[in-house]
């Protein structure tokens, strides 16, 4: 099975802010495509221009997920465009809070 | 549900006196590829909910299986990341035991992933990695890794679960 079939990646820009939303489950399986979806918003932005991270359909974000959003933050903030993450599945909000990522992210819950 | 044509159930339990438990075991033989960890916690959070698991209790076992499965794979067989697409990383076998004990204060789910791979110590896992481990012993009871050269183990004992079968 391949790793695009369990996520999917879409970015739009809406205003002064480029969008990516994600669907699916962020794993070892997934993570590059996640990564890169997240890396080419980055480039894509420039300041004051924002990233957000619509995570709101992700149901599984693994430790390989949460240093992907961390480096995409130290990214963003480097280059002074605000990242903001939208999560809402209990299981992603776990792994945030277990490894306190989220104190370090601009994290909206939804 | 007796088991009476399986010849695999039953890998841990044998300790205890068989007490008819209306609990079969969970067996898993997992190949060393990145979907593994998908099929595990798929497995895990069936298993659990037919355990009558709590969600959040379902969800902290979930990440943990899941992380260790992770580690068996990268660490242990050495499957890089970005091999998505690859048949197989690498010929190996993570394999997931799981059973659930009583206890006075609520039961616990015990689970074991095992990999014949290359033991690497936890605290030279570089980086990020950490966070795995992190997540594993967060969302345990209690965590013990093993390891030599015929490979690693890591068990993992849940906090108290649902105190009626």
């Amino acid at each position: 099975m391949d790793g695009s079939q369990l996520l999917q990646v879409a970015t739009e820009r809406n205003g002064s802010a480029v969008i990516v939303r994600v669907e699916g489950e962020v794993d070892m399986n997934t993570v590059t495509a996640f990564s890169g979806a997240l890396t080419q918003a980055c480039d894509l932005v420039t300041a004051p221009m924002r990233v957000v991270a619509d995570l709101t359909g992700v149901t599984f974000l693994s430790s390989a997920g949460l240093t992907a959003l961390l480096e995409i933050h130290s990214r963003c903030r480097h280059q002074g465009t605000p990242l903001s993450v939208e999560v809402t599945h209990p299981t992603v909000r776990r792994a945030l809070e277990i490894t306190g990522v989220d104190q370090i992210l601009d994290l909206r819950r939804h | 549900m007796p088991p009476t044509s399986e010849q695999d159930e039953h890998p841990a339990g044998d300790t205890e006196t068989a007490s008819a438990a209306p609990d079969p075991p969970l067996r898993l033989a997992l190949s060393a590829q990145w979907v593994s960890p998908s099929i595990a916690r798929d497995a895990v959070r069936r298993w659990l909910r037919a355990h009558r698991w709590s969600p959040e209790g379902i969800d902290e076992l979930v990440l943990a299986i899941s992380e260790a499965v992770t580690n068996s794979i990268e660490h242990g067989y050495g499957v890089l990341p970005d091999r998505a697409g690859e048949p197989a990383g690498h010929p190996g076998i993570v394999e997931l035991a799981g059973r659930v004990v009583p206890a006075a204060d609520g039961r616990r789910a015990e689970f074991t992933i095992s990999d014949q791979g290359r033991w690497l110590n936890p605290a030279g896992v570089p980086g990020g990695r950490g966070h795995g481990l992190t997540i594993i012993r967060a969302c345990a009871e209690e965590v013990r890794v093993s390891g030599g050269a015929s490979g690693t183990t890591v068990f993992l004992r849940s906090r108290p679960g649902p105190r009626r079968w």
